[in-house]
């Protein structure tokens, strides 16, 4: 009888990272386990009070083009040099790196949450230049923050403007885009009437974009509509030739009406319960987020400590941004830069791809689904299959510009040990559980090493051997789920 | 002015747009020898039945509201001019006009099929009640069963009537692999993001087998979603390679499909027909009709890309095509009146094109509520054919053996006399 291998973490940390990081390494479990609590835990990942990764702050300047002022990646784009697709692919690129790297698990998870919700496309032409001051203005400055003050700076930003159009929103000519997703996508759902998407719209006038030319962004009091509005139960005179303070009261109005609440509590219980969630978990953030002033991190102290969450074990899917990101994660693979178009970090956005979804790609602004059975299409899986296959090995034409782990790094640290062993290690270590018989006897196939053969150390493994025991523990159903 | 700065863009939910920013990641990633794939705004559904040689359903979503009065121009109607003085399409420049509609111009590739009668319009199609959000509104048309507690789509409603056979091919999506609301339900569907790269890992090597072996064992038993994407991941192996074989060949017939995703989807949606798969509906979504600004030019390239693809999907079918009927569905229409930059906000009935086997083309199918005042609903086209109506009268037509009352509950029955 083999012997099993201890968890990397015990049941409830393990939930809770599964849900709420990007996969568990054994530095994250030591992190954990250093905490008197799970709750301890969670709380300093809220404040970010963990040293960061030194690695992780150097991805900034893997991205020149990330530095560039708005007027300077127009100017390159017009000029043919470095267009919108370039810098978009950076930006998807940086964030990817950041949620494999960085310590700050729980913030990278909610970036890429809220960046879904008030949600605008990398490389998306008319907020490109734009686009990567959003992120770092709206929605990395307040993704534990408040929601409050999130939509205040999402709503007027000028890559917003762009992309939905409220450039062209005008008291000459009204354009409802912006002013109906504020209300549809960003606020308080489809409860609108035609009148309150006029008004929302009415509101929103004033703001302008240079999209085809300089990018220059503003605000020119004289296309303001001005007069009465209502929208919903908000009224406002709207006198003033200058129209933001009157809208600011409208934002936050919206930000703390009951139904924004509900939808955002419902938002954030799909991500990190389940597709269906219960009613009990919604309604309890709903609550919490308005008695704390639309307070995120309130919110997700009240999810995590509900029932609901404590009873969805593995109920959620990886989307394949998520499956390239926690792969790399698992099976140590460290991105050390992103000089050229076949670095790692940018090979994992093209397997994402392939597979059918990338961070920041979604082409309409509702974001990519946050129910995750959608992404469990056969193709999706198949495709899976093979990029994990391919990361799990220590060769391989995706491995440039990333450290690889030694295999003695990865296998047990006391030999020998039985094959079998060794495969239930592996499965603890990379999918968080012990291996089932199937799994032992898919690698035992494969690798053709019995199960009972003693294993006297690393060496004792090809290459290939070690790749298709690894690959097919992340290739086992528990691989696909969180 | 380089592509990517396009001022004339609308970046409202612009599919077009981003569908250009994913082939240039195509192409970046190929370089570096990774497959991709189209993902978002180009999906295709099939649905798969026992019988090869069956007749085949395809619905082509336009995705973000097409202004059906642009596609299907009421040139009859001095109100469409009244209201659009910048956007509006002269008559002289119309197709196939008669004393009412006339076609936008772009549709010219399609011309031939018109004149021998195989392509229809039909107009004031659309939901019962105005729903102007994009969301909602694709929502309940791929759901349609308004009402209904059960979030099925539609499609999978067809495959279930289908169903006597449920393997894997019966509900298939090319071009995403995120499954469609019309697709949600109890019988089997499938995603593919393309024709290539479905096997198993490695399966050309010596070790492919046993490793297709060893993820059978893994998947066979257990229940979940993640073991039944498992499964039916296995079941696409097996039959994928018939059809990757057969979209490896090309288009046929000399057909020249445009190099968009749309043509793309197109393309591989021929290649399921013929594959002798068994193919029986298939939806290809198509993005970028959203059009809140300088909607000419917008929208001329896009009638431009899905009529060439449309007359190049008919074309590679040949004889195949006898068996093929396709109609396009929107979420809404367009606001009668343009905006203050020339562009259409979002609005109610819409133009609906039905072409191939079993159609009554030619001419132009519709219970025209005209565009006087008092007929508009808050100031968009009024909706006299409930889109349902339309689909029902494909699937009695072309699929005897479907009770369309029970793919669209409460919809009624009503001739409407295009197809015949």
């Amino acid at each position: 009888m083999a012997r099993r291998n201890p968890a990397l973490l015990p049941a409830a940390a393990r939930h809770l990272a599964d849900r709420f990081t990007y996969g568990v390494t054994p530095a994250l479990a030591t992190e954990i386990l250093g905490f008197t609590s799970n709750r301890e835990w969670f709380e300093a990942q809220l404040t970010r009070s963990q040293p960061q990764n030194l690695r992780a702050t150097l991805v900034p300047t893997w991205f020149p083009l990330l530095a560039n002022a708005p007027t300077l990646s127009a100017i390159l784009a017009q000029q043919a040099l470095r267009g919108a697709y370039q810098v978009g692919n950076e930006l998807i690129a940086r964030n990817l790196a950041l949620r494999i790297l960085s310590t700050h698990q729980v913030y990278e998870t909610m970036c890429d949450f809220w960046a879904n919700f008030l949600y605008i496309p990398a490389s998306e032409p008319r907020s490109f230049a734009w686009r990567v001051r959003y992120d770092d203005e709206v929605v990395r400055k307040h993704a534990l923050g408040t929601y409050r003050e999130m939509l205040r700076a999402a709503v007027v930003h000028p890559a917003m403007a762009g992309y939905l159009t409220n450039d062209l929103n005008q008291k000459a000519g009204i354009n409802e885009n912006l002013g109906r997703e504020l209300l549809e996508l960003h606020t308080v759902g489809a409860i609108y009437s035609e009148d309150d998407v006029l008004n929302s719209s009415r509101l929103l006038t004033g703001y302008t974009v240079a999209v085809t030319s300089n990018f220059a962004a503003g605000y020119d009091a004289n296309r303001h509509w001005v007069g009465p509005v209502k929208v919903l139960d908000f009224t406002h005179p709207n006198a003033e030739p200058d129209g933001r303070a009157a809208l600011g009261e409208y934002l936050d109005y919206l930000a703390m009406h009951p139904a924004t609440a509900r939808r955002i509590a419902q938002r954030l219980c799909v991500r990190f319960v389940s597709d269906q969630p219960p009613r009990a978990v919604v309604d309890a953030v709903a609550r919490t987020y308005l008695r704390s002033g639309s307070d995120i991190k309130a919110c997700l102290r009240t999810l995590v400590a509900h029932r609901a969450f404590r009873r969805s074990v593995r109920s959620k899917a990886r989307t394949p941004s998520d499956d390239v990101v926690h792969t790399a994660r698992v099976l140590g693979l460290t991105p050390a830069g992103a000089p050229t178009a076949n670095a790692f970090i940018y090979q994992l956005i093209g397997q994402a791809g392939a597979m059918g979804q990338i961070s920041l790609r979604w082409p309409a602004p509702d974001g990519w689904p946050e129910q995750t059975q959608g992404y469990l299409s056969a193709s999706r899986v198949l495709r899976s299959w093979r990029t994990h296959l391919d990361l799990a090995g220590t060769t391989g034409t995706a491995l440039i510009d990333v450290d690889v782990a030694t295999k003695a790094s990865q296998l047990p640290q006391t030999w020998p040990k039985t094959f079998e062993e060794v495969i239930d290690h592996q499965s603890q270590r990379i999918i968080g559980q012990p291996a089932g018989a199937a799994v032992v006897a898919a690698i035992v196939r494969s690798t053709g090493i019995p199960a009972a053969q003693a294993i006297t150390g690393p060496d004792d493994l090809t290459d290939l051997q070690y790749r298709l025991l690894r690959g097919t523990v992340l290739n086992s159903p528990a691989g696909l789920q969180r | 002015m380089s592509a990517p700065l396009d001022p004339a863009d609308c970046g409202c939910s612009d599919y077009a747009l981003s569908r250009r920013s994913v082939l240039r990641g195509a192409a970046v990633a190929g370089a570096a020898g990774v497959a991709t794939s189209l993902i978002g705004d180009v999906t295709t559904s099939s649905v798969f039945g026992a019988e090869p040689g069956g007749n085949v359903l395809v619905v082509l979503s336009q995705r973000g509201g097409a202004d059906g009065m642009s596609l299907v121009v009421p040139h009859g109607e001095p109100a469409y001019y009244a209201a659009r003085p910048t956007i509006a399409i002269a008559k002289s420049e119309l197709l196939h006009a008669d004393q009412v509609f006339g076609l936008h111009p772009a549709f010219a590739p399609l011309s031939p099929m018109w004149t021998s009668g195989r392509l229809a319009a039909l107009h004031a199609v659309g939901l019962p009640a105005p729903n102007r959000s994009h969301f909602a509104a694709m929502e309940e048309i791929e759901d349609a069963a308004p009402g209904s507690a059960l979030r099925l789509g539609w499609l999978n409603r067809v495959v279930g009537a289908l169903g006597d056979e449920a393997g894997i091919f019966e509900g298939v999506q090319l071009g995403s692999n995120v499954i469609p609301t019309s697709l949600v339900g109890p019988a089997p569907t499938l995603a593919l993001a393309n024709s290539t790269a479905l096997t198993t890992p490695y399966a050309d090597t010596e070790y492919g087998p046993a490793l297709r072996a060893g993820l059978s064992e893994m998947y066979a038993a257990g229940v979940g979603p993640a073991h039944e994407a498992g499964r039916r991941a296995l079941e696409l192996d097996a039959n994928g390679k018939v059809f990757s074989a057969e979209a490896a060949k090309g288009a046929a017939h000399g057909a020249a499909y445009p190099a968009s995703a749309l043509g793309q989807a197109l393309r591989e949606s021929a290649a399921l027909i013929r594959s002798g798969l068994g193919v029986r509906a298939i939806t290809v979504d198509s993005g970028g009709w959203d059009h809140h600004n300088n909607l000419r030019a917008l929208l001329t390239s896009r009638v431009s890309d899905l009529a060439s693809a449309v007359a190049a999907f008919f074309t590679d079918l040949g004889a195949d095509g006898d068996r093929v009927t396709l109609v396009t569905l929107s979420e809404f229409g367009r606001r009668l009146d343009e905006n203050g930059a020339a562009g259409l906000d979002h609005g109610y009935g819409n133009a609906v094109l039905v072409a191939g086997a079993g159609v009554r083309g030619g001419r132009y199918h519709s219970r025209w509520p005209t565009l006087a005042t008092g007929t508009q609903v808050e100031g968009d086209l009024a909706v006299t054919t409930d889109y349902r109506l339309v689909l029902a009268e494909i699937l009695r037509a072309r699929f005897p053996s479907i009770d369309a009352s029970e793919v669209f509950p409460g919809v009624g029955h009503l001739h409407l006399g295009f197809m015949r």
